[in-house]
C-alpha cells in the first residue's frame, strides 16, 4: 500500500503544533494520545508532556519524535504511547527477529507492499517507528539503545 | 586480609567513626562487597505481571521483598536485557526503591522531589502516579539535571517539570505540595559498594557540611508540604549526623510529627545518642537500613507528616 502525503514540514508553523501533530498520528497510525506537542530545533523533532498546574520556570519534555517530509515517526517512548491504541501500520515481530532489530539490523518483512513509517512491536512492547521499504524495515533504534548481543 | 583491615588501612578515621555505631565482621564485609544487580520494572510502558513473564523465560528474578516492581537479576551487564533498552526496566538499588513506596504518591497529586537526579526515583514516583498528576524534579547543577531529564524520558514519564535551583529555595512554595521527597545529598557511605572513592575521600569534615545542607533542606522541604501533606526523608549513608540528627531538627525546630514505616526489611537499631546529644524516641520509627541487614546499600529513611487535614 503506497501512502500519499503532502509533505507536513511545510505545514510547521502554520498550524498549531498540538493539532498538526494529533492529525498526523490519526492519519500514520489511527490514534492520537491526548497531550501537548511541541515542534522544536532544526530537525522538526517533536516533545510532548502533559500540563502541570504549578506556575515555575522549568524544562521537561518527553521526546515523541519526529515530522518527517512523508509522515511521523515515533521514539520508543512515542511508540509506547501510541501501540497501544494504534489501529494501522503496526508491525508485529517474533522473537528472533526483534532481537535482531533491537540490535540495529534492518529486518526482511512479509509484507513487500508496506511503504512508510511504521510502529514495531514485538509481543507487548514497542520498538518505535521503522521506515518500510520494498519488503524491509529499516533500523531507527538508537545506538545507546540497542541490544547487546553476545 | 579481612574487611575490617582493608577499611582500617584505606581510611583510619572512617573506621574509628562507624565502629562505633557498628563492630562486626558482617558489617565491614558488606560495606565493601559489590552489590547484586537489581531492576525496577517500568509499568508506565507494561504491566508488571507480562514484563516478569517475559524476562523469566531468559534470567533468574528474584522478587525484592519490599517493592513489588523490583528484583534482583543474574545479568552482568543491562546491556544484554532487551527491556532495558527500551526503557520498560531500569536499574536501580534495591534499597533506593524504598523511599517512593514509604512516600506512596497518587495519581493526580502535586510531588515535589528535591534533590532528583539521576532521576530513578523520580521515575518510580510517576509510575505509581500512573502518568497522572505533576512531579516537580528538581537539582541544582546543569549537568545532573541533563541526566535525569534523559533518564525521564527513557522512563515514558510525561508528568515532570525539572528545574535547576537551590532545593532551599523551595520553600517559598509554602503548603503547596501534597507530597515532597528529599533524598538528600550526603556522604554516600552506602555507595562505597558502587563506587571505591566514596571510602578513600570520605572526612569528617564533609559530613558535617553535608548535615548543614540536609537541615536547611529538610526545613525548606517542609515548609513547602501541605498540610496532611508527606514528607519523606532519605540518604545513602550511615552517619547519625545525616540522619537521626538532620529528622530530630525538624521535629525540634517544627511541627512536624514521625510516621511508622511498615515494610518487609531488616534494619539496624536507631542512633537515639550520638556524641553527647540525645535525640527523640520518636526516631525509632525511621528505618536505618546497614549493608548486611538485607545485603543492599545502607539507607536511612524517615516518614514526617504535616498536622492538618490538607483541606483548600
Amino acid at each position: 500500500m503506497q501512502r500519499k502525503f503532502t509533505n507536513p514540514r511545510e505545514e510547521i508553523g502554520k498550524t498549531p503544533d498540538t493539532e498538526l501533530v494529533k492529525r498526523l498520528l490519526i492519519e500514520n497510525y489511527g490514534h492520537a494520545p491526548d497531550l501537548v506537542y511541541l515542534i522544536r530545533g532544526n530537525h522538526q523533532k517533536v516533545y510532548a508532556r502533559k500540563p502541570c498546574p504549578l506556575e515555575i520556570k522549568s524544562d521537561g519534555w518527553l521526546y515523541f519524535g519526529r515530522i518527517e517530509s512523508d509522515g511521523i515517526r515515533l521514539s520508543i517512548e512515542g511508540s509506547f504511547l501510541v501501540g497501544p491504541k494504534a489501529t494501522k501500520n503496526v508491525v508485529e515481530l517474533g522473537d528472533d527477529m526483534a532481537r535482531r532489530y533491537l540490535a540495529g539490523e534492518s529486518v526482511e518483512i512479509e509484507n513487500k507492499e508496506l511503504h512508510g513509517w511504521v510502529i514495531v512491536k514485538w509481543r507487548s512492547y514497542y520498538l518505535g517507528s521503522a521506515k518500510a521499504k520494498e519488503g524491509r524495515l529499516i533500523n531507527y533504534v538508537p545506538k545507546e539503545r540497542r541490544l547487546r548481543v553476545e | 586480609m579481612s574487611a575490617r583491615d582493608v577499611i582500617k588501612e584505606t581510611n583510619p578515621a572512617f573506621y574509628e567513626r562507624y565502629s562505633r555505631i557498628e563492630d562486626s565482621d558482617e558489617f565491614w564485609e558488606f560495606i565493601i562487597k559489590p552489590l547484586r544487580q537489581s531492576i525496577r520494572v517500568n509499568t508506565l510502558k507494561a504491566p508488571l505481571e507480562v514484563v516478569v513473564e517475559r524476562l523469566s523465560e531468559e534470567f533468574e528474578l528474584e522478587p525484592i521483598p519490599w517493592v513489588k516492581e523490583g528484583f534482583f537479576i543474574n545479568v552482568d551487564s543491562l546491556a544484554k536485557i532487551p527491556e532495558h533498552g527500551l526503557g520498560v526496566v531500569f536499574g536501580q538499588e534495591a534499597s533506593s526503591m524504598i523511599p517512593p513506596v514509604v512516600l506512596d504518591p497518587k495519581p493526580g497529586e502535586l510531588v515535589l522531589d528535591m534533590a532528583a537526579a539521576p532521576g530513578s526515583k523520580t521515575g518510580q514516583i510517576a509510575q505509581y502516579m500512573e502518568n497522572e498528576g505533576c512531579i516537580i524534579a528538581n537539582d541544582p547543577q546543569i549537568s545532573r539535571a541533563n541526566v535525569l531529564m534523559a533518564n525521564l524520558n527513557r522512563m515514558g514519564v510525561l508528568i515532570a517539570r525539572v528545574t535547576i535551583r537551590d532545593g532551599a529555595s523551595f520553600a517559598r512554595f509554602e503548603n503547596t505540595f501534597d507530597r515532597v521527597l528529599l533524598d538528600a545529598p550526603c556522604s554516600s557511605v552506602g555507595m562505597i559498594r558502587k563506587r571505591w572513592k566514596f571510602l578513600t575521600e570520605w572526612r569528617e569534615k564533609a559530613v558535617i557540611r553535608y548535615m548543614n545542607i540536609q537541615k536547611r533542606l529538610i526545613l525548606a522541604g517542609y515548609r513547602a508540604l501541605k498540610p496532611g501533606g508527606v514528607m519523606v526523608y532519605s540518604t545513602c549513608t550511615i552517619d547519625p549526623l545525616e540522619n537521626e540528627e538532620v529528622v530530630d531538627y525538624l521535629l525540634r525546630k517544627t511541627d512536624a510529627k514521625l510516621e511508622k514505616i511498615d515494610l518487609q526489611v531488616k534494619t539496624s537499631e536507631p542512633v537515639l545518642e550520638w556524641e553527647g546529644k540525645e535525640y527523640s524516641e520518636d526516631l525509632k520509627k525511621a528505618l536505618r537500613i546497614h549493608p548486611n541487614d538485607n545485603d543492599t546499600e545502607a539507607f536511612f529513611i524517615a516518614k514526617i507528616v504535616k498536622p492538618g487535614d490538607g483541606g483548600e
